[in-house]
C-alpha cells in the first residue's frame, strides 16, 4: 500500500501488512518526505526571516523620510506587505514542520527489518506498525501523579508502542517485536526572585522497553522445556540494556528488555540491542532442535 | 537447494555422484516415480537392484531440514544403520536403500561452482546457488553478523548449553506427549554409572 500522504500528515502513523520489497519501498517513501519537509522547512524559515528583515529595514527607511509623505507611504505600505508575506511563511513552515518526522525511527525500522528478513521467505507478509508521533502527547497519556518534592507540581507519564512488526520465520516460528518509548513531564508554578509566578514544565525521556515473543512450532522446538530454568544465562544483551522479564511456555519465548534513557533514541545501540534479542531466542531454540532430534 | 548423493551402482560397480535439485526420488523404475511434487520438478534416480522397490523413497528440504520419506516399501530404509520410515538427514548421513549404501551431501564439491556462503540470520544455511553472480542473499561479512552475540550458535564446553549439547544423542523428544526424556539404553548406561559411583564411595568410606 502507497503512503497516502494526507492521512499520513493527519495521524503520522505508517500501517501496513506487505512483503519485504514493499515495506523498504515504503520506508524509502517516507525518508523522501522527511527529507523534503527538512528542506521545505529551511526554505520557508529562511523567507520569513529575509522578509522579516527587509520590512524592518523598509520601516526604519520609513521613519527616516517620513517628511517626503508619498515616498513614506509606499515604504509604510510594502513594509506590510514584506511582514504579512513573513507570517505567510512561517505558517508554511509549521505545516512542513509537522512532516520532519524523525530519522531515527524510520532508520531503525529499515535495518531490523532487513534483518529479519534474512530468515523469512521472501513472500511472507511483514505486519507494521510504524508511528512517528511524539511520546509526550495528550493520547499516550498514562497516569498524572503529584510531584514528591515540589508542591503543587505535577507529574506526566507517558507511554507510546510506536513500533510494531510481526511475521514468521522459514521455521514457522513467529515473531512479534514491540518497542514503547516512555516520558515524563513535570510542571507547575514556581515563584521568581521577583516574587512573580511563572509556569514551568519539564520533559526526560524514561527509556525504551522492547518486548520480543518467539511463538515456536512445538515439534521442532520443544525440548526448550529441559532447560526452561537455565535460559537466563543464554540471554546476552548489550551494556546499554537491561533484561527485565523472560518467560518461556510451552509454545513462546518472551524477553523484555528495557534500555536507558540516554540510548533510548540511539539508533545503534537500539538495533544491537533487538539482534541481541534475536539471536539470544535463538541460541536457545537451535539447541532445543538439536536435542528433539 | 541442491544436494549430492554419491553411490557405487550395483551393476556397473561404478561410483556415481550427481548433483542434484531436490525433491528427489529414488527407486528402480524412472516411470513410477512422480515427474513432480508440491508442484516442483522431481529428480528422478532409477538404480537396478531388486530390493529397491519400483519407488522407494523420495528426499525433500522442508522447513530448513533435509528430510526422508519411505513410499511404503516393505524393505524401509536404513539411515546410518537406523531402521526408519521417515526421518531427517545430516550432511555426511549413509543411507542404506536396498543392497545400495548413498551418502548424502549438502554441499557438492567446490567444481560444481556452488554458492557455499552462509544466508539466514538466526539459523544459519547456506545459499546453495549454482550461480555466485548476483548472489541476492549471500553474504561475505556473514562472521561479522555475530559481533553482538560472540560465541553465537557455540555450544561446546564453556558455553551456555553445553552440557545439554554433548548428551543431546541421549534426549528424546516425544512430540505426542511433549516430554523429553532419556532414550532407555542410555538412563540405563547412567544409572549403572551411578551405581559404580555410589559403591565405589561406600568402599573408600
Ligand atoms: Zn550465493
Amino acid at each position: 500500500m502507497p503512503i497516502e500522504l494526507s492521512q499520513f500528515r493527519k495521524n503520522l502513523l505508517y500501517a501496513v501488512q506487505a512483503p519485504l520489497v514493499n515495506v523498504m519501498h515504503d520506508l524509502q517513501t517516507l525518508s523522501e518526505i522527511d527529507s523534503l519537509a527538512e528542506r521545505q522547512q529551511k526554505k520557508y524559515g529562511k523567507q520569513a526571516l529575509f522578509s522579516f528583515i527587509g520590512g524592518i529595514v523598509l520601516f526604519i527607511f520609513a521613519i527616516v523620510v517620513s517628511d517626503k509623505g508619498g515616498i513614506a507611504i509606499a515604504l509604510f505600505f510594502t513594509t506590510l506587505a514584506l511582514l504579512i508575506f513573513s507570517i505567510y511563511a512561517l505558517v508554511r513552515r509549521s505545516k512542513f514542520k509537522h512532516l520532519n518526522i524523525g530519522n531515527y525511527r524510520y532508520n531503525l525500522t529499515k535495518q531490523v527489518v532487513q534483518m529479519l528478513a534474512r530468515d523469512m521467505d521472501t513472500a511472507s507478509i511483514f505486519d507494521i506498525n510504524l508511528s512517528f508521533q511524539a511520546i509526550e502527547k495528550k493520547e499516550h497519556l498514562i497516569s498524572t501523579n503529584s510531584h514528591p518534592h515540589k508542591s503543587g507540581w505535577k507529574i506526566d507519564s507517558f507511554l507510546h508502542e510506536w513500533l510494531i512488526i510481526k511475521s514468521q520465520f522459514l521455521d514457522k516460528t513467529r515473531f512479534e517485536l514491540r518497542l514503547t518509548g516512555m516520558a515524563k513531564k513535570q510542571y507547575g508554578w514556581k515563584r521568581g526572585s521577583s516574587g512573580k509566578s511563572k509556569y514551568k514544565s519539564k520533559s526526560k525521556s524514561g527509556g525504551l522497553d522492547i518486548d520480543l515473543s518467539l511463538t515456536y512450532p512445538q515439534r521442532r522446538y520443544g525440548a526448550v522445556k529441559i532447560f526452561k530454568n537455565e535460559i537466563n544465562d543464554a540471554i546476552k544483551l548489550p551494556q546499554t540494556s537491561i533484561l527485565r522479564g523472560l518467560r518461556v511456555t510451552e509454545k513462546a519465548i518472551q524477553i523484555s528488555v528495557r534500555l536507558a534513557p540516554q540510548f533510548a533514541e540511539d539508533e545503534y545501540a537500539v538495533y544491537q540491542t533487538i539482534t541481541s534479542m534475536f539471536l539470544s531466542g535463538y541460541q536457545v531454540l537451535n539447541l532445543a532442535k538439536l536435542i528433539a532430534k | 537447494m541442491q544436494i549430492q548423493l554419491s553411490w557405487i551402482d550395483p551393476n556397473t560397480g561404478n561410483r556415481r555422484e550427481p548433483i542434484l535439485e531436490t525433491p528427489v526420488a529414488i527407486g528402480r523404475q524412472f516411470s513410477a516415480m512422480p515427474p513432480q511434487n508440491n508442484g516442483q520438478r522431481v529428480s528422478r534416480i532409477a538404480i537396478e537392484d531388486d530390493l529397491i522397490a519400483d519407488y522407494h523413497a523420495l528426499i525433500d528440504w522442508q522447513n530448513q531440514e533435509l528430510i526422508i520419506i519411505s513410499q511404503n516399501t516393505p524393505n524401509g530404509i536404513q539411515v546410518n544403520g537406523v531402521q526408519l520410515n521417515n526421518g531427517s538427514l545430516d550432511n555426511g548421513d549413509r543411507l542404506q536403500i536396498g543392497s545400495c549404501e548413498i551418502v548424502v551431501n549438502f554441499t557438492p564439491t567446490v567444481s560444481s561452482g556452488e554458492c557455499d556462503r552462509m544466508v539466514g540470520f538466526l539459523f544459519k544455511r547456506r545459499c546453495g546457488r549454482t550461480d555466485r553472480i548476483d548472489c541476492p542473499h549471500c553474504n561475505p561479512t556473514y562472521q561479522e553478523d555475530y559481533a553482538y552475540y560472540s560465541g553465537y550458535g557455540d555450544y561446546h564446553s564453556g558455553c551456555w548449553g553445553s552440557d545439554y549439547y554433548y548428551n543431546r544423542d541421549r534426549y528424546y523428544y516425544n512430540p505426542e506427549t511433549g516430554n523429553v526424556d532419556f532414550t532407555e539404553a542410555d538412563a540405563m548406561s547412567l544409572e549403572n554409572e551411578y551405581d559404580g559411583d555410589f559403591e565405589q564411595n561406600m568402599g573408600a568410606s
